[in-house]
């Protein structure tokens, strides 16, 4: 009787006070930007305050709120940084619900996080940092399944290495290089990279990221799943002239589900057994208690029922919902100047989407290295960070 | 048994409330929150190179004519950490200032001066820059870099970094490296059960 109620509290510590973050993600950009900043204002968990970090990170590049989005994602980066847990942490998660835990993201989250930041370190000038960050992506994405889906981030690979080449780092620029490239062989621009030659490259975000739910016995199993929207590409003409459509660099579904078993899958997995094996056993010991009118045993059934009602085997479903499906890459050689650039969505037969583009209008810089990054929004409108930033070089 | 069942289920109740308050430590401390970059600890560490390097005979030698100046240059960030690499600068300028005592001069320079400063080295060898001019924009005799550097593993639940930060005193006019001193750090984290 005592043990099944201590094993009852130690269930009940395992339960969230606060329901799980979801960003208030909508069509408009500047709405969803505005409701997420919002949601700062209200209490956040602890244990979502990186989830919330990223989603306004993300909100805020699309919005073009370029010096709010590095504060956000640098935010969320440090507690994402370290995967340590306390042992009370551990416990609840593995008593309780697994999302009692604090989000530090799947690796492929970690390594979007990452890449953010380096994208907008660079667009920063700070090329160290942009640097580091791509290489802390790489690593994040070691902690997926051992074998080839560890390191098989292309996007990452190849952003180091054209960052390294501008840091005049030739030989990690040749070794990111061939790694992205030989992650990725038919994408031209991977194969044979150019960054003494192209002088402007393009980051683009394409189509929407995997959705995580859960699915098996009590929800003990995390599974993802593809959005699929018609834009699959961008294309880019500068002063009204065709320079050139984006390949793909990095497929956010495959790395989402690449990531290998975790030891957390199996505990979920035999929490559902015992939550099932609780309930059979709790029904039957109450059943034939209150039929021999045997108080204890109906009351040891009553507190394996209890038991089992809190068991709680459900995966942790949280993901950063705003991810697109995936990064593609489009190296161009652009004559330093004001140019006027269009970037329109394509569909997966490489054909513009009516209505789906967008006119920015650029001062490419004389050098090397210029950065501009686009998104395809959700309000089927292109949003984008083109000319540098004009705030001052802030520390990290 | 029954108590302590039961004080055992009150502890695990409050855990979970997680009642927490900041609280001040020594900023060479570590702290729980680990992880297996560079540390304040780290940081701190590298003040104790100040000595070291305002014994160089050419900072401090009898054959010193006026005083010398030192630039010292932001960290070369070459590990997979962001860091504020003028935080090393300001933490090792001020170290050397107050040992100093006024025998040295030290100015700081950003990373844009970096180009400058090659190339006015490379004018003055090829004897482009005339004696007059040789005093230079960056006014500087010595040049003291700093280049962080680490080899970084994650695999099986864990993940390692070694970290070297090497410093080095160079010679502005010929290259010549003068003082070097390195600070090593590693560390090996583990994940914990529930993010593996």
């Amino acid at each position: 009787m005592i043990r099944a109620a201590a094993l009852v509290l130690i269930a009940a510590a395992g339960c969230r006070s606060m329901p799980l973050y979801r960003a208030p993600v909508g069509p408009d950009a500047q709405a969803t930007y505005a409701a997420i900043v919002a949601d700062g204002h209200k209490r956040i968990a602890p244990e979502d305050e990186a989830l919330w970090a990223c989603e306004l990170g993300s909100a805020a590049l699309q919005v073009g709120a370029e010096a709010e989005a590095f504060k956000a994602l640098h935010r969320a980066s440090r507690i994402m940084a370290t995967l340590e847990s306390t042992s009370s942490e551990n416990a609840r998660a593995i008593l309780g619900a697994e999302a009692t835990k604090t989000w530090k993201g799947d690796p492929y989250e970690r390594c979007m996080n990452a890449l953010y930041k380096g994208l907008l370190y660079w667009r920063r000038g700070d090329l160290d940092n942009a640097s580091a960050s791509f290489k802390r992506g790489l690593l994040a994405d070691a902690w997926s399944e051992v074998g080839k889906s560890q390191e098989d981030f292309a996007a990452l690979s190849f952003l180091l290495g054209w960052v390294s080449w501008l840091r005049g780092k030739d030989e990690q620029a040749r070794y990111s290089f061939k790694a992205a490239a030989g992650i990725k062989p038919n994408n031209p621009y991977l194969a044979d990279p150019h960054p003494d030659r192209d002088n402007v490259l393009i980051v683009a975000d394409v189509g929407r990221g995997p959705k995580k739910y859960a699915d098996g016995p009590g929800g003990s199993i995390a599974r993802f799943a593809p959005y699929d929207t018609p834009d699959k590409a961008i294309a880019v003409l500068v002063d009204g002239k065709r320079a050139g459509r984006s390949r793909l660099a990095t497929d956010l579904f495959h790395q989402a589900i690449t990531r290998g078993k975790k030891v957390i899958d199996g505990i979920r997995q035999g929490k559902a057994v015992f939550k099932v094996g609780t309930a059979v056993t709790g029904a039957v010991l109450l059943n034939e208690g209150l039929r021999r009118r045997k108080n204890g045993m109906a009351a040891t059934g009553a507190g394996l029922l209890v038991l089992s009602a809190l068991t709680n085997a459900k995966a942790d479903t949280r993901y950063w919902s705003q991810l697109p499906g995936a990064v593609q890459i489009l190296p161009l050689k652009i004559r330093p100047g004001r140019h006027r650039l269009t970037v329109r969505a394509l569909n997966s037969r490489g054909v513009p989407i009516p209505g789906w583009s967008r006119t920015f209008d650029v001062t490419v810089p004389d050098g090397p290295g210029t950065l501009y990054w686009f998104s395809t929004g959700r309000d089927r409108t292109i949003h984008g960070l083109t000319d540098p930033p004009t705030q001052a070089k802030a520390s990290p | 048994m029954q108590r302590i069942l039961a004080a055992f289920g009150l502890c695990l109740v409050l855990a979970a409330c997680g009642s927490s308050r900041a609280k001040r430590v020594d900023i060479a401390d570590d702290d729980e929150i680990m992880g297996t970059g560079i540390e304040s600890a780290d940081v701190e560490a590298m003040e104790s190179f100040a000595k070291s390097l305002l014994a160089v005979p050419e900072l401090n030698g009898a054959g010193v004519r006026g005083t010398p100046t030192v630039a010292i240059h932001p960290v070369e960030n070459n590990t997979r950490f962001d860091f504020d690499g003028e935080l090393f600068v300001r933490r090792i300028r001020q170290r050397l200032v107050e040992n100093a005592r006024g025998r040295v001069r030290f100015v700081t320079r950003s990373a844009m001066d970096e180009a400058v400063i090659e190339r006015e080295r490379s004018e003055k060898r090829a004897g482009e820059r005339t004696a007059k001019k040789a005093v230079t924009k960056t006014g500087a005799d010595f040049y003291l870099t700093g280049t962080a550097s680490a080899i970084s593993k994650a695999g099986h639940g864990k993940e390692s970094d070694a970290i070297w930060i090497d410093f080095r005193l160079i010679d502005a006019e010929n290259g010549d490296i003068l003082w070097e001193k390195t600070l090593k750090t590693k560390k090996v984290g583990k994940a914990g059960i529930v993010y593996r």
